[in-house]
């Protein structure tokens, strides 16, 4: 099975301290990945750097078997690498089906931008009936909901969900959980999930890497690193 | 007989010039986050671009005024370039470098014009009888100008791809970048746009009132003022607070001295700003 990101050895700086360094991550074509780790960690510099909004240091970033670790952050959305950031980053003041266009600013395929609409309110029925609402409005779930929906809109090959779990009640942590399986098997599209919410992590993903102050401590399926012990002592603190 | 029908006019003529000089601000403020004190400097630069290029080259005004709006355009991507992307999180720096270029140009136009008033040949002759008022072509043709521009770049904002870019980028910049917007493409068309609409204004401007030094001045308060009554991000908003400011234009210097008259138009906005601090059209949910 081919992998759909690879990223081999990278390592970001911001200023001259080492925010990341010497990470390897393989997303397989149709999987999902976890990637968990506490406050600071370094989870949202991985995917900010996978993205390009953080330039990388060192190391290469291979997304479908090409080397993109200099291109433009339009040029990695154009392949179909896509990321749901920490914080939704919604467009407050425009309405739900805007923010949802927005996401596919870089398609012309209209067929296929209606297509994945529909597939969006077939998710996220709330979405449908919301269309005219400023996204600003919306609750906090419902805001989260948008922000995944709008990634799905860039008919991306990677979706990156950046804690979709922040600020949320447990029942909706739940559903999102259950939405980002949904997404994985009826479009086929590969996610990697960042997390600090395990439960939501273990119960989504295939397979887990765990960061810790900047380093990759540990790796493995979900069920290796449910029992592994250096995971228990630096995650959960016990 | 046709005191107010003429306020009215005036009032229309100034309004989609300061509309038009004030664009180009609102969008680099909106979008970049960056106040560009010299942009009625810039303004003025456009002004005497035509004059000269009229007076002394010979050219057709119109003809001078499509090339002062090119130069502009031009500068606007420089400025975008070289001021407002690097400076893009430091408020104070574009500050500082927009009060020295609108210092600079203003000595500029001191030094090369010297402080005779000048002023651009019309762009239209003759008067129009209404009936019931009569109004020269020049306004006319003033508010034409301005009020075409207007609609092409309403057009733009609220019907293209690029408006909808522009507005993501005014409302989260890193979530616009995130969705493949080409943020600082977008940022570049945008300033090109907006100094250009401003040089149109200066060149119009120019000949409807006069070319001098201090005419960035003057415009700059005027862009100020109604860019903040209408309240961040409002469009819309820019639209009534610029007729708002261009009646007040219009009616105070009937009643009192130009001085008196710009000083108390400045107060009502100041008193307006007051009742409404965040401006009367700005973001509500």
């Amino acid at each position: 099975m081919s992998n759909i990101l690879e990223v081999r050895g990278l390592k970001v700086m911001y200023g001259k301290s080492i925010a990341i360094h010497d990470i390897n991550i393989s997303v397989p074509e149709g999987g999902i990945v976890t990637l968990i780790g506490s406050n600071g960690a370094g989870k949202s510099t991985t995917l900010n750097a996978c993205l390009g909004t953080v330039p990388a240091t060192e190391g290469k970033i291979l997304f479908a078997g090409e080397d993109i670790t200099h291109a433009s952050t339009a040029e990695r959305v154009r392949r179909g690498l896509v990321l749901a950031p920490e914080g939704r980053h919604l467009f407050p003041y425009l309405s739900v089906q805007k923010n949802l266009l927005l996401g596919a600013t870089q398609r012309s395929d209209k067929e296929g931008i209606q297509r994945d609409m529909e597939f969006c309110f077939e998710l996220f029925p709330i979405l449908k009936d919301r269309l005219k609402q400023k996204a600003g409005t919306m609750s906090g779930g419902q805001q989260q909901m948008l922000a995944i929906a709008r990634g799905i809109m860039a008919n991306p090959k990677l979706l990156c969900l950046d804690e979709p779990s922040l600020g949320l009640a447990p029942a909706v942590i739940d559903d999102i959980g259950n939405k980002i399986r949904e997404i994985n098997q009826s479009k086929g599209t590969s996610i990697l999930l960042v997390e600090q919410n395990v439960h939501l992590a273990f119960g989504a993903a295939s397979y887990c890497y765990t960061l810790q102050v900047g380093e990759m401590v540990a790796e493995g399926s979900v069920e290796e690193i449910r029992n592994n012990d250096v995971v228990k002592k630096a995650y959960f603190g016990g | 007989m046709g005191v107010i029908p003429n306020i009215m006019v005036n009032a229309l003529v100034l309004a989609s010039m300061y509309i038009l000089a004030s664009l180009g601000f609102a969008f680099i403020f909106n979008m970049l986050g960056s106040v560009n004190l010299a942009h009625g400097a810039f303004y003025m630069l456009a002004a005497y671009i035509t004059y000269y290029l009229c007076a002394k080259a010979g050219l057709n005004n119109w003809v001078a005024m499509l090339l002062a709006a090119i130069v502009l355009a031009a500068i606007g991507i420089v400025m975008e370039r070289f001021v407002f992307r690097p400076f893009q999180t430091e408020f104070d720096r574009v500050v500082m470098v927009s009060v020295a270029l609108m210092t600079m140009l203003q000595q500029l136009a001191v030094q090369v014009s010297g402080s005779q008033t000048i002023s651009i040949p019309a762009y239209g002759n003759g008067v129009l009888d209404l009936g019931f008022m009569t109004l020269t072509n020049e306004k006319l043709i003033t508010f034409l100008v301005g009020l075409i521009l207007l609609i092409i770049t309403l057009y733009i904002v609220y019907r293209t791809k690029l408006g909808m870019q522009m507005e993501a980028i005014s409302q989260d910049r890193l979530g616009a970048a995130l969705q493949g917007i080409q943020v600082n493409k977008v940022a570049m068309l945008v300033c090109g746009m907006g100094f250009a609409l401003a040089a149109v204004a200066g060149a119009m401007m120019g000949a409807y009132q006069q070319v001098s030094s201090n005419m960035g001045d003057n415009i700059n308060v005027r862009i100020l003022m109604l860019v903040m009554l209408a309240g961040a991000g409002s469009m819309n908003g820019i639209l009534i607070t610029g007729f708002l400011m261009a009646l007040l234009d219009s009616v105070c210097p009937i009643i009192w001295d130009s001085y008196t008259a710009s000083a108390i138009a400045c107060s009502a906005v100041v008193v307006l700003l007051l009742i409404r601090p965040k401006g009367f059209f700005g973001h509500e949910m």
